[in-house]
C-alpha cells in the first residue's frame, strides 16, 4: 500500500515537472492576450477620439484618460519584456477598462460634435444669406433714392434760353 | 459727385460687402493649404540640454536622460517609443524601407500628444552586468527606468576607436487610425555607449 502511495506521489511529481514549462507558456500566452485586448481597446478608443476631434469636439479630457490607459499598457509591456509576469494582466486589464470607458465617451462626444458642427454650419450660412440680403436691399433703396433725387434735379433744371443774334 | 461716380461707388460697396459677409461661409468650404506635417524625437541630458549625454559607461552607475516627442502632425497622435539595445554592429532602423530595427524591444513609452504639444519623460539606464574577456565584452543585463532586462550581447574590442561599443536605440512609431496599425515614423535616436572597465 505504501509503495502504491509512493508511486502515485512520484508519478504526480513527474507530471508536475513535465507540465511546468507548458503551464508557463499558457500563462505567458494569457499575458499576451491581455496585452493584445488592451492594445486593441486603446487603438479603437483613439480612432473614435480622433473622429470626435475632427468633428470639432474638445478631446483634452479624453486624451488625458487615454494617456493613463497607455501608461498602464506600457507598464504591462515593460513588465512582460523583462519577464516579470506577476502584474502584467492587472495592468493590461485596467488599461482596457479605461480605454473602453473612453471609447463610450468618445462616441457620445462625436455625436454631439457632429450635431454642433451642423448647427454652426447652418447658422453661418443663415448669417451670410440674411446679411447679404439686407445689404442688397439697403443698396437698392439707396440707389432708388439717388436715382429719384437725380431725376428730380434734372426736372428742376431751367432751360437755358440762348439768344441768337439775328 | 457725378451720377456715374455715385453708381460706381454703390456697386463697389455692394460687391465688397457681399464678399465680406459671405467670407464665413466661404471659409467653411475652402481649406487652407496644410503646412508640413512631422513628428520629432529627441534625447536631452539630465539638465534638459544636449550637455551631459553619456558616452563612457561604467557598470553600476545610473545615467539620466530625457526623451522627448513633438507633434506637428495637425491632429492628436498616439506615439510609441521603443528602447532597444544592440552591440556595435547592430542594425539601426531602415530609413529606405521604413522598418524598425530587428533588435528585441526592451522598454516602451506610449503616449497621446495633441497637435503642437510636446511629451517629455525621463529615461534612466544602468548597466548591471558586463564582463570583459579576451578582447570581448558581454553585456548580460541592463536596467531601464528601474526595470531589469536580460540581454545577451557581445561586442569585440574596437582598436580604431579604442573601446567596447554598444548602441542604445529609441524608435518612434505612430498609430495610423485609417489603416488600424502602428507604423514606424522613420524617426530614431541612437546613443553610442562605450563600456569601460
Amino acid at each position: 500500500m505504501k509503495k502504491l502511495i509512493l508511486s502515485i506521489i512520484l508519478f504526480l511529481l513527474v507530471v508536475l515537472a513535465i507540465s511546468t514549462p507548458f503551464l508557463s507558456i499558457v500563462r505567458a500566452s494569457d499575458e499576451t492576450v491581455s496585452i493584445q485586448f488592451a492594445n486593441s481597446s486603446i487603438n479603437q478608443a483613439f480612432a473614435n477620439v480622433l473622429r470626435a476631434e475632427e468633428a470639432g469636439g474638445n478631446v483634452t479630457t479624453l486624451l488625458s484618460k487615454l494617456n493613463s490607459a497607455a501608461a498602464l499598457l506600457a507598464e504591462a509591456d515593460n513588465a512582460y519584456n523583462s519577464g516579470l509576469l506577476t502584474n502584467v494582466t492587472s495592468y493590461a486589464d485596467n488599461a482596457r477598462l479605461i480605454a473602453d470607458q473612453v471609447n463610450g465617451d468618445s462616441l457620445t462626444l462625436l455625436n454631439s460634435s457632429i450635431a454642433e458642427s451642423k448647427n454652426s454650419f447652418l447658422s453661418t450660412m443663415l448669417f451670410s444669406t440674411v446679411a447679404i440680403a439686407l445689404l442688397v436691399i439697403a443698396l437698392l433703396l439707396t440707389w432708388r433714392r439717388l436715382k429719384r433725387a437725380y431725376t428730380k434735379k434734372l426736372l428742376n433744371l431751367k432751360p437755358e434760353i440762348v439768344e441768337n443774334g439775328v | 459727385m457725378e451720377f456715374k461716380q455715385k453708381r460706381a461707388t454703390i456697386i463697389s460697396i455692394g460687391l465688397i460687402g457681399i464678399l465680406l459677409l459671405a467670407s464665413p461661409t466661404i471659409a467653411l468650404f475652402i481649406k487652407m493649404p496644410a503646412s508640413q506635417h512631422f513628428s520629432d524625437l529627441y534625447i536631452l541630458g539630465s539638465n534638459h540640454t544636449f550637455d551631459g549625454i553619456p558616452f563612457n559607461i561604467i557598470a553600476g552607475q545610473t545615467y539620466s536622460l530625457y526623451l522627448g516627442v513633438g507633434n506637428h502632425m495637425g491632429s492628436s497622435e498616439y506615439y510609441t517609443c521603443v528602447v532597444k539595445m544592440g552591440n556595435e554592429s547592430a542594425s539601426p532602423p531602415n530609413s529606405t524601407l521604413k522598418t524598425v530595427s530587428p533588435l528585441p524591444a526592451l522598454y516602451d513609452y506610449k503616449t497621446f500628444v495633441t497637435d503642437g504639444a510636446t511629451y517629455e519623460a525621463p529615461l534612466t539606464f544602468q548597466v548591471d552586468q558586463i564582463t570583459f574577456n579576451d578582447s570581448m565584452s558581454q553585456l548580460s543585463s541592463i536596467a531601464i527606468n528601474g526595470i531589469e532586462y536580460s540581454t545577451n550581447l557581445y561586442s569585440a574590442w574596437n582598436s580604431n576607436r579604442t573601446g567596447y561599443y554598444y548602441n542604445l536605440f529609441v524608435e518612434l512609431s505612430t498609430y495610423n487610425s485609417t489603416l488600424s496599425t502602428t507604423q514606424y515614423n522613420d524617426r530614431y535616436v541612437r546613443l553610442i555607449l562605450n563600456m569601460t572597465q
